[in-house]
């Protein structure tokens, strides 16, 4: 398969291109979008504003790939009660790039709210199960090789099968994922099914093409409808600058980027909406020390959930990183930490994620700063709280000898009597470290125009011909890993443009 | 253009950086410098505004950090401290009940943290071979998908390696080899034609797709 893949080297000046469809973005959302788009015989250029990094170029060096895949090296954090640092791919294939591939489908407790409060039957369960079906198949949403989990993953699994709590089996958009334990950097394996190996090829093979460097600054309008797009050509000397001009533009920037860029261009003021009911699905990490070892380097980086607590909107998960980013996770620095990180041998890392309340906002300050706001909520950090307890119970149950906890000033836990402690402590988000990598919200789908940022079919209420079709336009957080929702919305919202676009051209 | 602390923001940093990075007795390697300029370097990734904040988080701790002493009446300034009392200053920074004065090192912390424990040496002192691990996974990788040519491949979400392969118990043994003996092919459930659809190591669609077209986007410009 040629990789029509083309960079700011590979031609001269100032780059403007025509064309039927421009997306904007290459992760989950952007890259199904064009291949869809595509594959209904449309001419497609998709923009992605990082470099395209092939398999052999995801290296050992974390500091290095954090620099080249992630968006400001790997370090935004929304502002609030407690900063929540996040992660955003910066590169071909995004978020999927840099993701652990977890697949889960949209909880259908959450479609049929999004059915019935939003106006949007066509998100029903029934609906969306024939297109979970299809993207489960074209990135190989599978479960693990038997054997490839690795110890982190064991002591969870015993320790939550010993307690007799409910688990489920993850599915991961990988081939033969050989545990590795490397996602964040890029699988070094090829193992995990980014949308390079599974959406752009669909792209390339019907003729779309990728220009990366391309970050978009402006869509483009004529007479109120959004007719292109524009922007610099970045990481290359000279100023160069971009114009992709298109009969529709799809934006996939992501629950931050494509915010930012409708109010950098002025777009979507009408509602009111656009930046707004940003939620981010924020987790804790959590370590357990054990007398026996816990292989800390070979293994996948999650085989299972605990869904025990599901009601309670609390996901529990072992989470197998590589020891520098455990080392980030104990909260320390110095000889206090390298001490404790000798035992890195002995110690599993898990992390709990909570179904969250609190509606963050995006939004552009004066000189165009970005401004990334979320506060997590008192009732949502009770459920950290619960979920910590419950977390530690597991590992207890497992044999750990010590559990540390990411609330600042609270000892380690040493037995499950000391649970009755954490619970009371009630820690306060202010001093809870979190982490997330699920953005989602920001231009919600909806049917009245005035609740919502894009109709039912993805485009733009006040915008026509602009069609977003990534997690901004969730109408709520969904309480899983958010990877297999956002396809099938960026499928479902392609296929009806690419419907659109046909029969007015056979028209 | 490349990010470095220049003059005695540098000073400072390798300060900071001195009192984070760890340690051990037997091990002989100064990861000071090597760790700085991979600080730099993540710093560098970061737009203006937080390599601002981050050059003024140093003169914040230069300045400012003896008020956190348990005697501040005397400022002394960190770079003038010794490598132990400045990462005792430090720590009392990192542990201050006030959160917005502890997350002034967050950054900091984080960073050296994770240019520290990713380095090779460090990795290895610690018997993480993790560089070790990725290359012998990429090549047991590479086997199991010789032994997935020319077989139909399981539907999702099925796992893929036939578990008489390798068992599972030396799945994750470094140098194993996968062995095509006695290989169960399950049975495939396919939609469309024999080897098409979810059978495909890059799948097609199930849509009837137009006929491949050669055009290319038209560019106005060479």
């Amino acid at each position: 398969m040629k990789e029509n893949v083309i960079g700011p080297t590979e031609y001269q000046g100032d780059l403007r291109v025509t064309c039927d469809v421009v997306v904007i973005g290459s992760g989950a959302g952007g890259a199904t979008a064009a291949a869809t788009l595509a594959e209904a015989g449309l001419e497609v250029i998709c923009l992605e504003e990082g470099g395209f990094h092939r398999t052999a170029d995801y290296s050992a060096d974390i500091a290095g790939m954090f620099r080249s895949i992630m968006r400001n090296g790997g370090a935004t954090a929304t502002l609030g009660r407690s900063p929540v640092p996040y992660l955003e791919g910066r590169c071909v294939g995004g978020s999927t790039v840099i993701n652990g591939g977890m697949c889960w489908r949209t909880p259908p407790r959450i479609l049929e709210t999004w059915a019935r409060e939003r106006g949007l039957p066509d998100l029903a369960p029934d609906r969306l199960e024939p297109l979970f079906d299809e993207v489960e198949r074209v990135i190989h949403a599978r479960y693990q090789d038997a054997g490839s989990e690795g110890e982190n993953n064991d002591v969870f699994l015993e320790g939550a099968t010993r307690l007799g709590w409910k688990l489920s089996k993850n599915k991961r958009n990988q081939v033969h994922c050989v545990g590795s334990n490397d996602c964040v950097t890029g699988c070094p394996s090829g193992a995990k099914q980014s949308t390079i190996f599974t959406w752009l090829p669909r792209l390339w093979a019907n003729g779309g093409v990728v220009h990366t460097h391309c970050r978009a600054t402006r869509l483009l309008t004529d007479r109120g409808r959004v007719v292109g797009v524009t922007g610099d050509i970045v990481d290359h000397p000279g100023g160069r600058r971009f114009t992709v001009k298109a009969r529709a533009v799809v934006l996939a920037g992501g629950a931050v980027q494509t915010p930012l860029l409708l109010l950098r261009s002025k777009l979507g003021g009408a509602c009111g909406q656009v930046g707004r009911h940003f939620t981010i699905h924020p987790n804790i990490k959590i370590a357990a020390r054990f007398d026996r070892p816990v292989d800390s380097v070979r293994g996948a980086h999650q085989a299972w959930q605990c869904v025990e607590f599901e009601d309670d909107g609390v996901l529990m998960a072992p989470g197998l990183v590589p020891i520098a980013f455990r080392s980030v996770a104990f909260n320390d620095f110095g000889p206090r930490l390298a001490q404790r990180m000798r035992d890195h041998g002995h110690v599993a890392t898990g992390g709990i994620l909570v179904d969250d309340h609190a509606a963050g906002r995006i939004q552009l300050l004066p000189m165009g700063i970005p401004l990334v706001r979320y506060d997590v909520t008192d009732h949502d950090q009770a459920r950290f709280v619960r979920g910590a307890a419950r977390l530690a119970e597991i590992y207890f149950a497992a044999g750990a000898r010590e559990v540390f906890l990411p609330f600042h000033g609270m000892a380690p836990l040493r037995s499950p009597d000391d649970l009755a402690r954490l619970l009371a402590s009630k820690p306060r988000p202010e001093d809870t470290e979190y982490f997330t990598a699920h953005l989602m919200g920001t231009c919600r789908m909806d049917a009245h125009p005035k609740r919502g940022v894009v109709d039912p079919d993805g485009q733009m209420w006040d915008a026509p011909g602009l069609y977003l079709a990534d997690a901004s336009i969730m109408p709520s957080t969904i309480g899983v890993n958010p990877q297999i929702t956002i396809m099938a919305l960026a499928r479902l919202v392609s296929m009806r443009l690419a419907e659109r676009l046909t029969a007015r051209a056979a028209a | 253009m490349t990010f470095a602390f220049r003059g005695h923001t540098r000073v400072i940093a390798r300060a900071v950086v001195d009192a984070m990075v760890p340690r051990w007795p037997d091990f002989e390697l100064e990861l000071t410098e090597t760790v700085l300029e991979g600080v730099e370097r993540l710093i560098g990734g970061q737009p203006a505004a937080i390599q601002g904040l981050a050059v003024a988080g140093l003169w914040f701790f230069e300045l400012g950090s003896f008020a956190f002493e348990p005697f501040p009446q005397t400022p002394i300034l960190l770079t003038r401290l010794d490598r132990d009392s400045c990462e005792r200053r430090l720590t009392r920074i990192a542990h201050h009940p006030v959160a917005n004065i502890r997350r002034t090192i967050l950054l900091y912390q984080t960073f050296v943290n994770l240019c520290a424990y990713g380095l090779p040496e460090v990795e290895e002192y610690l018997g993480a071979h993790r560089r070790a691990w990725r290359e012998d996974r990429v090549r047991f990788r590479a086997l199991l998908v010789q032994l997935d040519e020319g077989r139909a491949l399981p539907p999702v979400p099925l796992p893929l390696a036939d578990p008489s392969w390798v068992p599972a118990g030396s799945y994750l043994e470094p140098g194993v080899v996968p062995q095509r003996a006695a290989v169960s092919v399950p049975k495939a459930r396919t939609r469309g034609k024999p080897n098409e659809g979810e059978n495909r190591a890059t799948p097609m669609p199930e849509t009837e797709s137009k006929p491949m077209r050669s055009t290319r986007a038209r560019r106005s410009t060479p």
